[in-house]
C-alpha cells in the first residue's frame, strides 16, 4: 500500500498532447475514480501510471519513489484490464501463478497466496479451468484475483466492467468496492460511466480534454460542479444548462457578474406551488416514466429545452401548459466564456 | 422426414460428389489397381500382386531418392519455419517501412516455380552468376551445383526455402497479429521479460498456427518435383533425385506405369507418417507448454 503522487505529468503522442499536465496525490488507501468521455486522456494516464506508456514530462512516484522510467514490473501496481487478459492456454490457477512464478516467490508462498485470493473472490471451484470456459463474471474475478495475489501497492482497473451485462456490472460494482474497502489498497479506476465513477470513488477526478476540470468527493462534485464541462457530465438526467441571454422571458433575479449560463439539476425543479423562486413557464414535450420517477421534457417559452425530474407519474399530459420553477439556492451560475463557476 | 429430406437434397449435392469421385476417387482407385498389375504402353496388364512395390522399396534408386526427399523435407520445413517466424515476431514488433517490406516478403509467392528455378539457375551460374561472382569476389567458395551434389542439394533446399517462406510467414505473422497485446501488457506488470513472454504467451497461442504451417508444408514439400526437375533432373548420376523425380521417371522415361503407381502410394503413406508424426508430437508439446 502507498501513495501515488503525479506531478505535472504530461504525455504527447508525437506532436499531439493527450496529458496536458496533471497532478494529482492519490493517499495511501484511497479509491480515486478517473472518469471523463472517450479521448480525454484518463486510460492514458493510467496506463503511465502502469508503466506501459511512457511519461513526456512531469514526475510520477509511488510510495515516494520516482518510477517515471521504471520497468512497469517493477512499480508494485497490479492492473485488471477492460477485457481480463487472461492467459487463454493457462487454467485459472496458472495465471494467478505466473506473475508470482516469474518474481521467483517459493512455491509455498505461490500456493498460500493463490488459495487465499481464490477464496477471498469465491473462484475455487474454477482453479483448474481454462478462462474460456468462465462467464463473463467468473473471467472478472480471475483478473481481479490476479491483481490481489501480489499484494501490491496499487490496483489500476482500466474500465473492467464494460464487457459485463447492466445487472452483473452493479453487481462486480459492489463486489469491488467492498473488496478495495477490505483490503485497503490504494487503488485508480478508470471509466466512463458516471454512475459507476459516483459509486465506488473515494475522491472524484474528471478529466476533459487531457487536463484535471475538477477533483473531489462524487458529492462535492454533484453539488459544486467548477466547470460548465463538469456540470453537464455528472449526473443523470444531465443537468440543464440555460444561457442566459437567450432565456430573456425568466426572471433570473440577482446573477453574479459574468454569469451567461445558468444550471439547473432536473431534479431541483419543483411542480408545487411556490411564493419565492424563479418560475419556469413551457409546454410539456415529451413524458418518460422510469418506475418511481418521471424524467418531464418541457420546451421552455425562450425556446430551450430542460428536463425536469419528477417523483411518481408526472401529473402532466404532453402538450400541457406548466409553470414550475426553482429556488434560487438551487442555481449553478457559470462564465459562459471561460466555463468557470461564477457562484 | 429425415431421409426425405436426403432425398430432395441429393440431387443438389450431386453434381459435387461427381466431380469429386471423378477426380479424386476413381483415380486413386485406379492407381491402387495400377500399382498391383505390371504395365506399359501395348502391353496388356498383368496382375503381380504386391511385387511393385517390393522392387521400389528395393530399388537402390528409390531409396536415395526417398532419403533425399526426407533430408530436403525435414531441413527445408524447420529453416523455414525458424526464419518466419523470427519474421513474423519482428514485423509484430514495428518495422519501418513495413508495408513495402510485406510485398517483399511476400513476392516470392507470386513468382512461378518455373520462372524461379530460371532466376536462380543464372544468379547462382557457376562461370557468370552475380551470385558466384560475388562471392568469389569475396574470396569465398562458390555453390558448384550442377556438379557436386551436396552443393546440388543445398541450391535445391535454398530455393525451396525462398519459394515457400511466404506461405509459413503470413500464417505465422497473421496468427501473431491475433493474439491482443493485453496479454503482453498484463505479461509486462506480470514480471515477465522478453523471452518469458515469448516461451510462455507468443509460443503456446502460436502453437495451432505451427502446427497447420507445418503440416501443409510437409505436404507440399513431400511432392517437390519442380525445383529439382528443372535445376539437376536429379542428377549429376540420380544423386540429387527425389521421389516426385523417381517416380516420374518410372512413369514417363521408363514407362513402368505399375511401379509407377507404386511410388505414387508409397509416397502418399511416406508423407501422411511424416506429417501425423510431426503433429501428434508437436500437439502434445503445446498442450505439455501450457500446462507446465
Amino acid at each position: 500500500m502507498a501513495a501515488i503522487e503525479l506531478v505535472d505529468l504530461k504525455k504527447n503522442y508525437g506532436s499531439v498532447p493527450a496529458v496536458k499536465g496533471i497532478d494529482l496525490s492519490v493517499s495511501d488507501g484511497e479509491m480515486i475514480v478517473l472518469v471523463g468521455p472517450s479521448g480525454c486522456g484518463k486510460s492514458t494516464l493510467l496506463r503511465m501510471i502502469a508503466g506501459l506508456e511512457s511519461v513526456t514530462s512531469g514526475h510520477l512516484r509511488i510510495a515516494g519513489k520516482d518510477v517515471g522510467s521504471v520497468e512497469p514490473a517493477d512499480r508494485d501496481i497490479a492492473m485488471v484490464f477492460q477485457n481480463y487478459a487472461l492467459y487463454p492456454h493457462m487454467s485459472v490457477r496458472q495465471n494467478l501463478e505466473y506473475g508470482l512464478k516469474n518474481r521467483g516467490f517459493p512455491r509455498q508462498d505461490i500456493e498460500r497466496r493463490v488459495a487465499e485470493a481464490a477464496a477471498i473472490l469465491e473462484i475455487e471451484p474454477y482453479l483448474e479451468r481454462r478462462p474460456r470456459q468462465l462467464s463473463g463474471g467468473q473471467r472478472q474475478r480471475v483478473a481481479m484475483g490476479r491483481a490481489i495475489v501480489r499484494n501490491p501497492a496499487a490496483f489500476l482497473f482500466d474500465e473492467p466492467l464494460s464487457n459485463l451485462d447492466a445487472k452483473l456490472r452493479v453487481q462486480m460494482r459492489v463486489e469491488i468496492r467492498k473488496l478495495q474497502k477490505r483490503l485497503g489498497t490504494t487503488s485508480i479506476y478508470v471509466t466512463h460511466d458516471q454512475l459507476e465513477a459516483m459509486t465506488l470513488a473515494d475522491r472524484l477526478v474528471v478529466m476533459n480534454g487531457g487536463r484535471i476540470e475538477q477533483i473531489g468527493t462524487p458529492i462535492e462534485v454533484y453539488e459544486r460542479p467548477q466547470t460548465l464541462f463538469v456540470a453537464g457530465f455528472i449526473g443523470s438526467p444531465p443537468m440543464n444548462l440555460i444561457d442566459v441571454g437567450q432565456a430573456d422571458d425568466v426572471d433570473w433575479g440577482e446573477l453574479p457578474p459574468q454569469t451567461g449560463v445558468v444550471g439547473v439539476r432536473p431534479d431541483a425543479v419543483c411542480t408545487a406551488p411556490m411564493t419565492e423562486g424563479i418560475g419556469l413557464s413551457g409546454v410539456v414535450e415529451l413524458i418518460e416514466p422510469i418506475g418511481g420517477e418521471s424524467h418531464v421534457h418541457l420546451l421552455l417559452n425562450g425556446g430551450q429545452a430542460l428536463i425536469a425530474s419528477v417523483p411518481g407519474k408526472a401529473g402532466v399530459a404532453e402538450g400541457d401548459r406548466v409553470n414550475w420553477h426553482i429556488d434560487r439556492a438551487d442555481l449553478h451560475c457559470f462564465d459562459k466564456s471561460t466555463g468557470r463557476r461564477t457562484d | 422426414m429425415r431421409s426425405r429430406s436426403i432425398i430432395g437434397i441429393a440431387p443438389l449435392l450431386a453434381p459435387v460428389h461427381v466431380l469429386i469421385l471423378s477426380v479424386i476417387v476413381l483415380p486413386s482407385l485406379y492407381v491402387v489397381w495400377l500399382s498391383l498389375n505390371e504395365s506399359s504402353f501395348g502391353q496388356a496388364p498383368t496382375f503381380v500382386g504386391l511385387q511393385n512395390y517390393i522392387d521400389v522399396i528395393t530399388d537402390p534408386a528409390f531409396r536415395s531418392a526417398l532419403w533425399n526427399t526426407v533430408l530436403l523435407v525435414v531441413v527445408a520445413v524447420h529453416i523455414e519455419l525458424a526464419l518466419g517466424l523470427g519474421m513474423a515476431l519482428l514485423f509484430a514488433g514495428g518495422l519501418p517501412f513495413r508495408r513495402f517490406l510485406l510485398v517483399a516478403v511476400l513476392a516470392p509467392y507470386a513468382v512461378s516455380e518455373v520462372i524461379a528455378v530460371v532466376m536462380w539457375r543464372f544468379l547462382f551460374d557457376p562461370d557468370v552468376g552475380p551470385v558466384t561472382l560475388m562471392l568469389q569476389s569475396m574470396g569465398l567458395p562458390i555453390l558448384d551445383w550442377s556438379f557436386e551434389p551436396s552443393h546440388a542439394m543445398i541450391l535445391i533446399a535454398l530455393l525451396t526455402i525462398w519459394l515457400h517462406l511466404p506461405f509459413t510467414f503470413i500464417i505465422l505473422y497473421a496468427a501473431r497479429l491475433a493474439i491482443p497485446s493485453d496479454l503482453y501488457e498484463a505479461a509486462r506488470i506480470d514480471g515477465a521479460t522478453a523471452w518469458q513472454a515469448f516461451k510462455r504467451v507468443t509460443l503456446p497461442l502460436l502453437g495451432p498456427a505451427i502446427v497447420v504451417a507445418l503440416l501443409f508444408r510437409y505436404i507440399f514439400a513431400f511432392r517437390l518435383f519442380s525445383e529439382v526437375w528443372l535445376l539437376t533432373q536429379g542428377g549429376p548420376a540420380r544423386s540429387t533425385e527425389v521421389v516426385a523425380v523417381y517416380l516420374y521417371q518410372e512413369a514417363f522415361s521408363y514407362n513402368a506405369f505399375g511401379t509407377a503407381a507404386a511410388t505414387a502410394w508409397i509416397m502418399v503413406l511416406a508423407s501422411l507418417l511424416l506429417g501425423a508424426g510431426y503433429v501428434f508430437i508437436l500437439r502434445r508439446q503445446v498442450s505439455a507448454n501450457a500446462n507446465a
